[in-house]
């Protein structure tokens, strides 16, 4: 690697070594600065001159970093030297590489940089192998080697409709991931404009939770309005990953991309897919609509990255689409499926979470008989998940099963609120387990739990079947 | 290569490790309570209690329920008491084998073979050194 030509990351990176102290530094020095120019500067220098040399360091010591960041790399490998006091060098052969990613955020497109990310099945699991913020065109012409490499013949594209991207938006956004998004914009907003800020925002939702109460108690109709916002805002966030979002397949790679104020891209080697996994909910089943999802190491590790293939279409669409893009990844008919009298094994835990919640209900309400308004709306509240969950489960009993076409294996289950159709390739397949609980002894039935290849531990379970039956078309 | 049990003496290392853990409960109940205190007797009743079963009935079963073969395919670990668990690893999947041993195992001259997979890994516990390498060698030979 000696004659290859050298790179140094985008000049940006300084500020990003900079960037979890900048925040903190930034106020007071402009601030300082500020009162320099309206006469002081002698006087602020003489006060601050410790704080400003610590200020300088921090910059030499960001500036050093950066410059120490270099790569370089060739048909077969990319080398990158990181680290100016510990060095550490990363090599990474390209045939490794599951997947390479090109993220460009809003803030970035000003400064033509971008962070490019490669991922193989090696190393964290939380995080890429290496993450590196690049000139765009240097990112682009990494990205664009990659899908050379993938000899880009007869690419076969899916470019979902805006409603399909909606859809998506609308039926997978969950209250959890906008509560988060709120609850950092909050406590951030204190940090960074003080607390003043943030007390007047949670002064305001107060006020407006205590108005639009209803005849509800305001503390529940705070609980309601936090959990709506939080769906909304998910929505957003799905919506705003999810434009302009297009795949493409070419002989032996996977091209994905999207996103409005932040633009991805993704690379994956289609050989290093896991499985697909084609997932529905209650209301996708009712509406006959169907999601598809892949696992592939790199894609869908962040908590800001798209792990959609397929947002949600109809069941011609997507049967179309799924064969162009995934032709052998072909669910098939299931061989083994679990008999009517296993059927407590699948609701069980739902009807237990439906006669607990009615229950704590009346107990809450006897303890403290005053609290009876809000008991009653978070109890009601509870009951809507809980009956969702049994749903599932009911609809899991009736679909799910297992089978095996060829070299590759159809698992049909349920896991939380979503029920999964994965097809897995064979040779895919880390770990396979049979297991019985107690009560599964006295009947012929167990667990099926298979691991597929990931950097930490993936499985799925297809619960309550025939151990004969599994043990016959597994071999074991 | 047929079903293999795991050494005779895994059972008595479960057991010395068992010891040893149930000496914290004792610890704390010593530090906690006063012997004349009855708290004092009904927690040492109780740990004791545990301790036994697991010594006497738990462990025995589960040394009983362990056993491993390698296939031409896989490789298979069957173990569990209350939940039993049949575990197939294609060796197509393993990306290396490694050999571990604690203190204790050591005393035994027993190692442990790890067989570690994407995501993942199968122990295969109790093993002669000999025996140990050879499997591990075996299986690394495979890859």
């Amino acid at each position: 690697m000696s004659g290859e030509k050298s790179y140094h990351a985008h000049p940006l990176t300084i500020l990003a070594n900079l960037w979890r102290v900048f925040y903190l530094t930034i106020i007071p020095v402009v601030r300082g600065f500020l009162t320099a120019l309206q006469g002081g500067f002698a006087l602020w220098v003489q006060g601050a001159w410790i704080d400003i040399l610590i200020f300088l360091f921090m910059i030499a010591i960001a500036v050093l970093r950066w410059h120490a960041v270099t790569y370089t790399y060739n048909d077969r490998e990319i080398v990158l030297n990181l680290g100016w006091l510990l060095t550490r060098q990363i090599r990474v052969t390209w045939h490794n590489v599951t997947t390479v990613s090109m993220v460009e955020t809003f803030y970035l497109r000003p400064f033509r940089a971008a962070w490019l990310r490669a991922d193989t099945l090696g190393g964290s699991a939380g995080k890429p192998d290496f993450s590196i913020l690049l000139h765009r065109d240097q990112a682009r012409a990494l990205i664009g080697r990659q899908r050379d490499l993938s000899e880009q013949l007869h690419p076969r594209e899916y470019i979902p409709r805006t409603g399909s991207v909606l859809a998506l938006a609308l039926l997978t956004s969950n209250s959890l991931g906008g509560i988060l998004f709120i609850a950092t914009f909050v406590s951030q907003s204190g940090r960074l404009l003080g607390n003043e800020f943030s007390d007047l925002i949670i002064g305001t939702f107060e006020e407006v939770a205590r108005i639009l109460a209803f005849g509800i108690p305001p503390a529940a109709a705070a609980i309601a309005y936090i959990l709506l916002a939080g769906w909304f805002i998910g929505f957003l966030l799905t919506f705003v990953r999810y434009k302009n979002f297009a795949v493409s397949r070419s002989r032996s790679a996977l091209n994905i991309g999207g996103g409005i104020f932040t633009n991805r891209q993704y690379c994956i080697n289609f050989a290093d897919i896991n499985f697909i996994d084609i997932r529905q909910s209650i209301s996708t089943k009712a509406l006959k609509l169907y999601s598809l999802y892949i696992s592939a190491v790199g894609y869908g590790k962040q908590k800001d990255d798209m792990s959609c293939i397929i947002p949600t279409e109809n069941r011609r669409i997507f049967t179309l689409n799924r064969e162009r893009l995934f032709p052998s990844f072909s669910p098939s008919r299931r061989q083994v499926a679990p008999k009517p009298t296993g059927i407590m094994r699948f609701i069980g835990v739902g009807l237990a979470l439906c006669a607990a919640i009615p229950l704590a209900m009346v107990i809450l309400i006897w303890i403290f008989p005053s609290w009876q308004g809000f008991i009653l709306f978070v109890g009601l509240m509870s009951m809507v998940p809980a009956l969702f969950f049994l749903t599932v489960r009911v609809m899991d009993f009736a679909t799910c099963g297992f089978s095996k076409s060829g070299k590759y294996y159809t698992l049909r289950y349920s896991k939380g609120f979503y029920l999964h159709t994965v097809v897995i390739p064979e040779n895919k397949i880390v770990c396979i387990e049979l297991r019985q609980s107690p009560l599964q002894r006295f009947t012929p039935n167990c667990d099926l739990i298979i691991s597929t290849r990931a950097e930490t531990h993936f499985y799925h379970r297809c619960r309550n079947l025939n151990k004969a039956k599994l043990e016959q078309i597994l071999k074991m | 290569m047929g079903t293999m049990k795991p050494q005779a003496q895994l059972l008595t290392i479960w057991r010395l490790t068992l010891a040893a853990a149930m000496c914290v409960p004792a610890f704390l109940n010593s530090l906690f309570l006063r012997v004349t205190n009855p708290v004092w007797l009904w927690t040492t009743l109780g740990w004791l209690a545990v301790f036994l079963i697991l010594y006497l009935v738990y462990l025995p079963l589960c040394y009983r329920a362990v056993s491993f073969s390698v296939t031409a395919d896989h490789v298979l670990l069957y173990k569990g008491v209350l939940y039993t668990r049949s575990l197939t690893v294609p060796l197509a999947g393993i990306q290396f084998v490694s050999l571990s041993s604690s203190p204790l195992e050591k005393l035994f001259g027993l190692r442990s073979v790890v067989v570690v997979v994407p995501g993942g890994r199968l122990v295969l516990p109790g093993l002669r050194t000999q025996d140990a390498e050879r499997l591990s060698a075996a299986l690394g030979d495979v890859q």
